[in-house]
């Protein structure tokens, strides 16, 4: 429970903010998502791409590839960005495992099984519990705040 | 999924392509949404997208049993030169999945597939039209081929049958059985077969209509509208309820995927919205048929009044307000249908100002103002009197059992509707 103390700094904040869209003519900023609100916005926003209307800014889906060996491929454009976290599902509710993209130039292996679509400048990540006949329900590409961003396609197991 | 392909090829080059190929193109358009990831993965016990999650496989071509076989009748699309045949399978950038029906309802409310089928019928039959230019003649071949006859053999379009015979009677019983709506124009005598029975769609679907939808969908409407209202209110009493929009998007997404179990709907869906998105796509800009019939406007509406005027029918007086819908309001039923909105703080997203859903709240805003405008239900005012919200919830039922189904005369959904469309 609020304490008095914590009650007069909200009301406090909140005549600031008052305040400050008064004098300024602004709205006040805008409140942060929480990690599932991110992960709605992002669902609603890639939904609105694959149906096939426009994206905003930035698009919200990415393309990727997958090959054996637990390596995920996705083209080097945004919002793929050295700080990414990349979510793996395999079912619903919890990712299977979160991983960072490998270090550029890492070596990988080609020449086998692979599905999805990828692009020719690539970043990747090698998966370290997802094995390669499990099939990829869901890909969440994450910012350096591990907020979600943007889906990737989801991916058939690979032989 | 015409629009999408269309932004994938050179402006007007759709109707350049060839039937054949776009025939072959919407089998291959029905397998992209094998790509569509998982969306909603919190909400516990909803249906996976579509239904299914094997309904693509069920219903899709075999695939090659090695690399070295070529595909079962590619479309051949190429991006860059659409007048020639790759080949291959066309292949996007990203997956593709078509709307959802309410998109293909509400173009179909504009009129839109009735003054094209007089258009099609006028070229076909006589001479009281404009001379048509080559990419004229080639639209109007397409059409006809593409929506006013059989579907071909084995096709995923092929849902026409002994069983099903006619187009415009299937379209309305998937409507009423999904929103229990109808389009607010009937269907005109020229195009009725012998035997027409009015309001046929509505036999033999037993317990399955969303006879709520409206209700819910409406209530949905108004109170995220209450919440707009709210938004920035810090000081004063607050009568949003996140909880309650939340539940109204839970009944609607029940509602709705109750129509879905084990796949049901989708191949139709897809070939509905396939249609309208091909009309819809031909009124968007000033395509080379809407130049051929001097119908050049600034927006869709106006480019379909001015057929329409041509050959002798009427569009909705509202149709503005449904082309602008139709997008929006399919991918805010996609969100619900998998779980977007089930819980309060999920429901916030769409009416408090939170970084990065801007756009989502855009939307909202955008079709609160369309439906009001375009039904006349008052969203954004409650009756003097009454509370925020109501006393009782409205039934969480996925559908209510309605029996043998007969026109409720003066229903919502046939009296409110009729008044967007000029059609008798």
């Amino acid at each position: 429970m609020a304490t008095r103390d914590d009650q007069l700094h909200q009301i406090l904040s909140k005549l600031t903010a008052i305040a400050e869209a008064l004098a300024t003519g602004t709205p006040p900023p805008r409140t942060p998502p929480s990690l599932e609100q991110a992960q709605t916005i992002v669902d609603y926003l890639v939904l609105r791409e694959v149906v096939g209307r426009r994206a905003d800014e930035t698009s919200r889906v990415v393309s990727a590839i997958r090959r054996t060996g637990g390596v995920i491929a996705f083209s080097d454009t945004p919002p793929i960005e050295d700080d990414t976290q990349v979510a793996v599902f395999t079912e619903r509710g919890t990712p299977a495992e979160v991983r960072p993209l490998d270090p550029k130039g890492t070596p990988q292996q080609s020449g086998t099984g692979s599905t999805g679509s990828g692009g020719l400048s690539e970043r990747t990540i090698t998966l370290q519990v997802v094995e390669d006949d499990q099939p990829i329900i869901r890909i969440e590409i994450r910012d350096g705040d591990n907020q979600a961003v943007a889906l990737g396609p989801r991916l058939a197991a690979v032989a | 999924m015409f629009r999408s392909l269309a932004t994938l090829l050179p402006t007007n080059a759709v109707f350049t392509v060839h039937p054949f190929q776009l025939s072959r193109w919407l089998e291959e358009a029905w397998t992209t949404a094998r790509a569509i990831p998982e969306f909603g993965p919190r909400t516990a016990g909803a249906l996976p997208f579509l239904g299914s999650d094997e309904i693509i496989e069920a219903l899709d071509l075999p695939e090659p049993v090695a690399s070295t076989v070529p595909p079962p009748f590619p479309s051949g699309i190429s991006a860059t030169t659409p007048d020639k045949f790759t080949g291959n399978v066309f292949v996007g950038t990203v997956p593709l999945v078509w709307d959802h029906l309410s998109y293909a309802y509400l173009i179909e409310c504009t009129g839109i597939i009735e003054v094209m089928a007089e258009v099609v019928r006028r070229f076909a039959v006589g001479e009281s039209l404009n001379t048509l230019s080559a990419q004229g003649t080639q639209w109007v071949r397409a059409t006809e081929e593409l929506f006013f006859r059989d579907p071909p053999l084995f096709s995923i379009g092929g849902i026409v049958s002994e069983v099903r015979p006619d187009l415009r009677i299937t379209r309305r019983n998937n409507y009423w059985r999904m929103f229990a709506l109808e389009p607010p124009h009937g269907i005109p005598a020229r195009w009725r077969r012998p035997g027409h029975v009015d309001q046929s769609w509505k036999s033999d679907t037993g317990d399955g209509v969303n006879t709520g939808f409206r209700e819910k969908w409406t209530e949905l409407l108004r109170q995220v509208w209450l919440g707009f209202e709210n938004a920035r209110n810090g000081i004063g009493p607050n009568a949003t309820d996140r909880e309650y929009v939340a539940f109204l998007c839970q009944s609607l997404r029940e509602m709705m995927t109750a129509r879905r179990q084990g796949g049901q709907l989708a191949r139709e869906e897809f070939v509905h919205v396939t249609t309208m998105s091909w009309f819809h796509l031909t009124v968007e800009t000033d395509t080379p048929i809407v130049i051929d019939l001097k119908a050049e406007a600034t927006n869709p509406a106006d480019r379909l009044a001015k057929i329409a005027q041509r050959v002798g029918v009427t569009p909705a007086p509202r149709a503005r307000e449904l082309f602008e819908l139709s997008d929006l309001v399919s991918s805010l039923l996609r969100a619900i249908e998998v779980g977007l909105f089930d819980n309060g703080a999920d429901a916030e997203t769409l009416f408090l100002p939170i970084a990065g859903n801007e756009a989502l709240v855009r939307d909202m805003n955008r079709i609160i103002d369309l439906w009001q405008s375009a039904t006349g239900d008052r969203v954004k005012d409650r009756p003097a009197g009454t509370a925020a919200q109501p006393l009782r919830l409205p039934s969480a039922s996925a559908a209510l059992s309605v029996g043998p189904v007969t026109a409720p005369a003066g229903s919502v959904s046939t009296a409110a509707m009729t008044s967007m469309n000029g059609h008798s």
